[in-house]
């Protein structure tokens, strides 16, 4: 949000682009301390230059010598209310915080206050000839002391908070980088574990009984001589076959499914109308998309979106349809794939269904977990009742520059 | 096996390209392919660049595409091949039910697919059905699949008395009028009535270029395999 408001307003002080206080407290000391080094030189500077007209003051205007501490006074009727302004700016006000017409403000009444306070204190020591030119010459020169200082000060200040947000910015992507890489193991630790499950349980189990069904077929044939037994043989056989049939039907295919949605690595709409494909014949469901989508983002030629990308909207829509099947008891679903140009550019997908609608309350599992997985890719999740009846869910996922890196054709 | 002999007698032996990544599947699709007279094999590949530099435009009638290459996918060259060449028929194979690629194509497509699971092309007659009608520019589905599938509920399919169920299926297996009138033992008079009165329940103008690919488009939409 901090990074919203510099890139609108590029004109303006970084506010609250500041992550990290300590790093803020750092930078504005440092700006006092310029700021001041900055007054101390310009009021050494008028000191230096008092002096030495004094000295080569030609014309006879009370001519005094320059004792050493009427040129300390002046050193300091310079220091003083110049020093002070800088510490009001930088330290008191803190103008770093504002943009630039507050800062502006009040360095212009600042330093016009700090030039008054030095002209007069200069007066006192009546060392400066009446003349009105020299007065406005020497108040400019008290404003700009002030000005130039404590500007320098805060150039160098948002220069360094840019700095400074950038290497936050690197720390927050790699810490992001970091919990993806860690959750994406998790995810396929826990796809390996309910493969190797599965693997473990029903199939191994199956053909640990096709075996033994084999088995007991080869001594039965070994034995057998009978034109019964024949026939007993090829039944047996045949249930066999169909048996391991159903096998590869059932646990390889879904297996396989488990791993990779088949058609995935085709497209996000073929793969989305295969998994409704596998709907019971009491839903009825339909897949609507934007000409653009079809054209730009899925082409089956020319896939432009993360095979990732695809595999989290393909579980939006699964988990939609679950939904409104098991909560809603929806007998028609409407999925929709769009582009949305809001803020900016996303893939929507909509799911419209003609259930019982959204029970008040509802406490989400499946979906918070959805939420969380599109949140991490910028995304979003709403659930919402539909006024014509039934639910309507929506899942956003913000479109990267670069999603053309995923040229699934080819490989 | 009416249409296919006609157009051998013609002399015009449908001309049949195979991408298959593993070799015994296409060694024995050209087993297949060899053994009839009306069927001849001009490309075989092994893989997507492999294909893709041999199916040159023109060259073939019907290409029999693998989904699962090891270099790509068969869809997306099989995309790439009939863009190139638009008159060319495509009949995807694979192990998975992939039955619904046949609806996601059509909308990219200007011609239809046709799908048949691995397992039923290794039998002859049904994969020579397929590749010939095909050819004729129909889609032809999986048997298997096809005697699966249920009407979803609410459906205008589900709608369908079951005569012409059962003639829509035999269409949808690739299945001349002549061979479903036989089958069914009606005469080729009620087969057309039976189509008319598909096309109508189904909502498909008459007057579209083919009405017989829409009706089996729309059985796959609103049909159910599970
Ligand atoms: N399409 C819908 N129609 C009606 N109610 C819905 C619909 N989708 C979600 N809900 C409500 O929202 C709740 C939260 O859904 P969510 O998917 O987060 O959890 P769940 O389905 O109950 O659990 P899980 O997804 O872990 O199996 C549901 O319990 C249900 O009450
Ligand atoms: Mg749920």
């Amino acid at each position: 949000m901090a990074d919203d408001v510099a890139a609108r307003a590029p004109g303006l002080a970084p506010v609250g682009r500041m992550p990290r206080r300590e790093d803020e407290r750092e930078a504005a000391r440092r700006a006092l301390a310029l700021g001041l080094v900055n007054v101390l030189a310009a009021s050494l500077a008028a000191a230096g230059q008092w002096a030495s007209w004094r000295t080569e003051n030609e014309l006879d205007i009370h001519v005094t010598s320059p004792d050493w501490w009427r040129v300390l006074a002046v050193f300091a009727a310079n220091l003083v209310p110049s020093g002070l302004a800088v510490v009001v700016c930088l330290r008191w006000v803190g103008v770093w915080r504002y943009g630039w017409r507050r800062r502006l403000a009040v360095l212009a009444s600042v330093a016009a206050a700090s030039s008054l306070v030095r002209l007069l204190l200069l007066a006192t020591l009546r060392y400066s000839p009446a003349d009105l030119w020299f007065v406005v010459v020497e108040a400019a020169f008290g404003v700009l002391a002030v000005v130039l200082a404590v500007s320098l000060a805060l150039y160098d200040f948002d220069v360094g908070a840019e700095l400074r947000a950038a290497e936050v910015r690197r720390r927050e992507e790699e810490a992001r980088a970091e919990q993806a890489a860690r959750e994406a193991q998790q995810a396929e630790l826990d796809v390996r574990r309910d493969v190797s499950r599965r693997l473990h349980g029903s199939l191994q189990q199956r053909l640990v009984i096709l075996t033994h069904r084999l088995e007991r077929l080869s001594a039965m044939g070994a034995s057998g001589d009978g034109g019964g037994a024949r026939d007993g043989m090829a039944d047996e056989l045949r249930a066999l076959a169909d048996e391991l049939d159903e096998v590869r039907e059932r646990d390889v295919r879904e297996l396989s499914h488990a791993l990779i949605p088949v058609g995935v690595d085709i497209g996000l709409r073929e793969a989305l109308m295969i998994a409704l494909g596998r709907l019971p014949a009491t839903v009825s469901t339909s897949v609507t998309l934007d000409p653009v989508v079809l054209e730009r983002l899925d082409a089956p030629d020319r896939p432009h979106m993360a095979v990732a990308d695809r595999l989290l909207v393909l579980d939006v829509v699964e988990e939609g349809v679950t939904n409104a099947v098991r909560h809603g008891s929806a007998h028609t679903i409407a999925v929709h794939l769009g582009v949305d140009v809001g803020a900016d550019v996303a893939f929507t997908v909509t799911l419209d269904d003609d259930g019982s609608g959204l029970a008040p309350g509802a406490h989400e599992s499946g979906l918070a977990r959805l939420r969380e997985r599109l949140a991490k890719r910028g995304g979003s999740l709403t659930l919402s009742a539909r006024s014509e009846g039934g639910c309507r869910l929506v899942a956003r996922l913000p479109l990267a520059v670069d999603a053309a890196r995923d040229g699934g054709a080819t490989r | 096996m009416a249409d296919a002999g006609a157009e051998q007698a013609r002399g015009l032996a449908v001309r049949v390209a195979v991408v298959e990544d593993e070799s015994l599947m296409r060694w024995m699709v050209r087993k297949i392919v060899e053994a009839r007279p009306d069927m001849r094999m001009v490309h075989e590949a092994a893989g997507f660049a492999e294909g893709r530099d041999l199916v040159q435009p023109g060259t073939a009638d019907v290409v029999v595409m693998d989904i699962d290459l090891g270099d790509g996918n068969g869809v997306a060259l099989a995309t790439l091949l009939q863009q190139r060449d638009p008159r060319l028929g495509v009949l995807l194979f694979s192990s998975h039910d992939v039955l619904d690629l046949v609806l996601a194509v059509r909308d990219t497509m200007r011609r239809p697919w046709s799908y048949l699971s691995k397992k039923s092309s290794l039998e002859p007659v049904t994969l020579a059905r397929a590749i010939h009608a095909t050819a004729r520019g129909e889609v032809v589905l999986d048997p298997e699949l096809v005697g699966k599938a249920t009407a979803r509920e609410g459906s205008a399919l589900a709608a369908l008395t079951q005569g012409q169920m059962k003639v829509l299926r035999l269409v949808a297996e690739g299945y001349s009028n002549a061979y479903v009138a036989e089958a069914l033992q009606l005469s080729p008079r009620s087969v057309e009535n039976h189509l008319h009165a598909i096309y109508k329940a189904l909502d498909i103008p008459t007057e579209n270029s083919n009405p017989r690919v829409m009706a089996v488009l729309a059985f796959v939409q609103q049909s159910s395999r599970y």
